[in-house]
């Protein structure tokens, strides 16, 4: 087998108005035709960047600093911008994280399909739609004639994701780059959209890089493993061995974060740090009350019949669409209950109503014997147990205001619930500061946030037990939710809320 | 799909008449409101109260105030919208050769901002820090902070005083030319139905520095408000997907990304139009052009009721007017709208 892709010491950095900043250093690989390849590293190591970098995609301020790149026998380095636009998309393609954000939003699916097939001469307008729809129905799209017309936001992320691979193969390349495919999917459609990768790839004997931060997922799909970290290859080995003989302690520490029957939370745990002591479960937990009992919760939203306008008073009954369909379940102290299912069955729905962020249509919640259902969510925010409930969300950049430090994102709540009698206030504020800037230390890349590091995936949001106060990265408070690195830097400043004397936190992966 | 869309846009249509009739009932209360009796200035400095009462009568300003809004509305309806106590001619012939003198220049000032302000603002967007960029911030800079008539008197100095290239600024016609037969009311554009090219350059050359003096003023919102889309547009995932299939510079410059960007530039153009066509008072005096903002001030200074209430009434028809379009030009741009709320 031929070498397709030769990458030697290959660096790139950004210039940024702080200088310069090496983003990936002396990354070396060789991929031959039909091999895949797995990235793997948190957000912020370097490996979407080198994929970037690949397809000369980079931001303006990214550049090639150092090394080689060869596709083909094509240096990728000095090509030029017309040729490396013949590449992409005809040779080397990429699929991305987040399909719908992915799709041009008010543009036909099929569309877009026939811009990439017309682009690269891979039809004309007299056959475009045929080709398109062709290449849809290879994606295994039910209805291709009726889904080429569709929108972006008309379709499922897992359909939209099936879009993207289509968009990617439609002009059968050598090499296709998958960059973080399954992130933001259900459980379900991920492993139905690697499956199809996988498929799809073999047939036609492609070449593939898996970039993820999921080293399960690409032990599954790939034969060769790099492991990045900051910047650089800590590792590389073949799948089974960096399984079985992971040479490097982080590989080690990213194996233990790979989700098995009997991981438990702690395992997320760098390994260098004292762990704090277990917390005491309440051996006696059977025979108190449970701290919230939830009866017969249902959610229902009234459906709007499109028709009923202003003339045609048509007697259609109002439909309703039943959210949440009477859910009942107890937590009792020391307890952790799990809602799991996929992304529309509901469980974001419930917390919302337990939380007293949304209004039931009926049942009960009692929180220590105090009905809170009873009380309409729009005024809870005044109820003295509104500090009690509180729940930690997905996507934690999106949900810290973007204009308040991480000390104003923890002192404002426990200034507005009236417990800042001074002294605790700060002590407190300073403590769950601290414990965020900690985390954010230990996790900020060369490049945080802005362009490269999105959510990482659920699994990598339960962030370790932040309640022991850290000694570095005090000077975080002051830095604004942009700047931390997302797989767990802005997540525990909220996460420290409750550590702050809570009773409950949901969470919602 | 389809069909929802044109439902969709008749709607829109429907959902503006409650709105003209909320319109007409606050012009009305408003234009009774106003401080003044116009009787005692219609009879004259030397009437006597019998004389005042007398045109009170006449003017039905002795009635009550619903019976006056029944006479009123009943005379919409028929299209009458009263006399103009000032010119003494019926208010809505005023309105008729007043509006199309305005909408005129608006638009064609409007077509002059935006066929700099856009490709400025894609311009700047694309090379940001580089000296287009700069040269946008300039412009946008100048454009807001120079008021409109030191703008227009500085054109009018320069270009009539000193380089003697444009006409007189008096109006929409000099006297050797006569107005083209009224067919849409501007006059540039019924020159040349009419064939009459030598009216149609005149009437244009009139037009040129008004033009200009207002969209200097309107460049800045819509240059400003493209190149913050348009960034803001380029950054996002699907251009970056655009880009790594192969697509050309252009393809994803303006069936991507322009078209995305193009959502907010026209929320700001339907503002930046309204607001001109009600302040545009200033460049229609500097000009002396026969607008209908200088027809409206006019009227407001002499309490004339029925000349203030068909003015607002035609800009309010106007702005609703505008509005819907505008909402159907979102329909028709955005696939999403409509749909979800």
């Amino acid at each position: 087998m031929s070498t397709l892709l030769e990458i030697d010491r290959l660096s790139v950095d950004f210039k940024t108005r702080n200088g310069t900043v090496h983003a990936v250093r002396d990354v070396s690989f060789t991929l031959k035709k039909g091999e895949t390849l797995g990235i793997v590293g948190e957000s912020g190591s370097g490996k979407s960047v080198t994929s970037y970098a690949l397809m000369r995609i980079l931001d303006a301020a990214g550049f090639i600093s150092g090394g080689k790149a060869e596709f083909s026998g094509i240096d990728l380095k000095t090509a030029t911008e017309r040729a490396m636009r013949d590449l992409r998309g005809r040779e080397m393609s990429m699929i991305f994280q987040n399909p719908r954000a992915a799709l041009n939003p008010i543009r036909k699916v099929g569309h877009q399909i026939e811009d990439v097939l017309i682009q690269h001469v891979e039809a004309v307008h007299a056959d475009a739609k045929e080709k398109a729809i062709d290449v849809l129905r290879q994606v295994r799209i039910n209805n291709p004639e009726e889904r080429y017309h569709s929108y972006p936001f008309e379709l499922s992320g897992g359909m939209c994701q099936r879009i993207v691979i289509a968009l990617a193969l439609a002009c059968k390349p050598q090499l296709m780059i998958a960059d973080e495919p399954t992130t933001g999917l259900d459980v379900t459609t991920q492993k139905a959209v690697m499956d199809l990768v996988a498929e799809l790839t073999r047939e036609r004997d492609m070449a593939t890089i898996l970039i993820t931060h999921d080293l399960g997922l690409a032990a599954a799909y790939c034969q060769h493993l790099i492991v990045m970290k900051d910047g650089e290859v800590v590792e590389s080995a073949p799948s089974r061995e960096l399984f079985t003989a992971p040479k490097h302690a982080y590989t080690r520490k990213l194996i233990r974060a790979t989700p098995h029957g009997a991981g438990t939370i702690r395992d997320l745990l760098p390994e260098d740090v004292v762990r704090p002591a277990e917390p005491e479960r309440s051996k006696a937990a059977g025979a108190a009350a449970p701290i919230l009992k939830v009866e017969n919760l249902v959610k229902e939203y009234p459906m709007k019949s499109k028709t009923a306008g202003w003339f045609g008073k048509s007697a259609e009954e109002e439909e309703v669409f039943r959210a949440v369909g009477g859910i009942s379940f107890e937590i009792g102290a020391g307890e952790s209950v799990g809602l799991v299912g996929e992304s529309g069955c509901g469980k974001s729905t419930t917390s919302s109503m337990v939380m007293r962020l949304l209004d039931s249509t009926s049942g009960s919640i009692m929180f220590e014997g105090v009905d809170i259902g009873a009380t309409p969510a729009g005024s809870f925010a005044a109820s003295p147990l509104r500090p009690r409930l509180q729940m930690v969300f997905q996507d934690p950049t999106d949900c810290l205001n973007p204009r308040f430090t991480a000390r104003r994102s923890i002192s404002d709540p426990i200034q507005a619930h009236g417990q800042g009698a001074l002294g605790a206030g700060n002590q407190r504020q300073g403590r769950g500061a601290r414990g965020a800037g900690r985390a954010a230390g230990a996790s900020a890349g060369p490049l945080s946030a802005p362009a490269f590091g999105r959510a990482e995936g659920p699994r990598r949001h339960r962030a370790g037990d932040l309640r022991r106060s850290g000694s570095a990265g005090t000077g975080r408070a002051d830095r604004r939710p942009r700047r931390f690195g997302t797989g767990g830097g802005a997540q525990p400043a909220r996460r420290s809320e409750g550590a702050a004397g809570y009773e409950l936190s949901l969470r919602i992966p | 799909m389809f069909r929802s869309r044109v439902k969709l846009v008749l709607s829109r249509f429907v959902q503006a008449i409650p709105t003209l009739f909320g319109v007409i009932v606050v012009t009305f209360i408003l234009t009774r409101a106003l401080p003044g009796d116009p009787a005692v200035y219609f009879a004259g400095p030397a009437a006597d109260a019998k004389s005042i009462e007398q045109v009170r009568v006449a003017l039905g300003l002795d009635k009550s105030l619903p019976e006056q809004f029944v006479r009123y509305v009943g005379d919409l309806v028929t299209g009458d919208l009263g006399d103009s106590i000032s010119t003494g001619q019926p208010v809505v012939s005023d309105i008729a050769s007043r509006l199309p003198a305005s909408l005129e220049l608006t638009l064609f000032a409007l077509i002059i901002s935006l066929a700099i302000a856009i490709p400025l603002g894609i311009l700047a967007a694309t090379r940001p820090g580089t000296w287009v960029d700069h040269l946008c911030r300039l412009v946008v800079t100048a454009g807001v902070s120079l008021p409109v008539f030191f703008t227009g008197l500085a054109l009018v100095y320069v270009f009539y005083y000193q380089l003697g290239i444009s006409p007189a600024p008096l109006g929409r016609l000099d006297f050797v030319h006569f107005a083209p037969p009224a067919v849409t009311g501007f006059f540039v554009i019924d020159a040349l139905l009419d064939t009459d090219l030598d009216t149609a350059l005149a009437a244009l050359s009139q037009l040129l520095l008004p033009a200009i003096t207002l969209a200097l003023f309107t460049l800045a919102p819509i240059a400003r408000m493209t190149r913050a889309a348009m960034l803001q547009v380029l950054s996002s995932d699907f251009v970056r997907t655009a880009r790594a299939a192969g697509l050309t510079r252009s393809r994803v410059l303006f069936t991507y990304a322009f078209r995305n960007a193009l959502l907010p530039v026209i929320t700001t153009l339907g503002m930046v139009f309204s607001f001109m066509l009600g302040a545009n008072v200033l460049v229609e005096k500097v000009f002396a052009w026969p607008g209908i903002g200088s027809y409206a001030v006019e009227a407001l200074v002499v309490s004339d009721y029925a000349a203030v209430q068909g003015f607002v009434l035609a800009m309010a028809v106007l702005f609703v007017t505008l509005n819907t379009l505008i909402d159907i030009a979102y329909t028709v741009i955005d696939p999403r709208v409509g749909l979800d709320g």
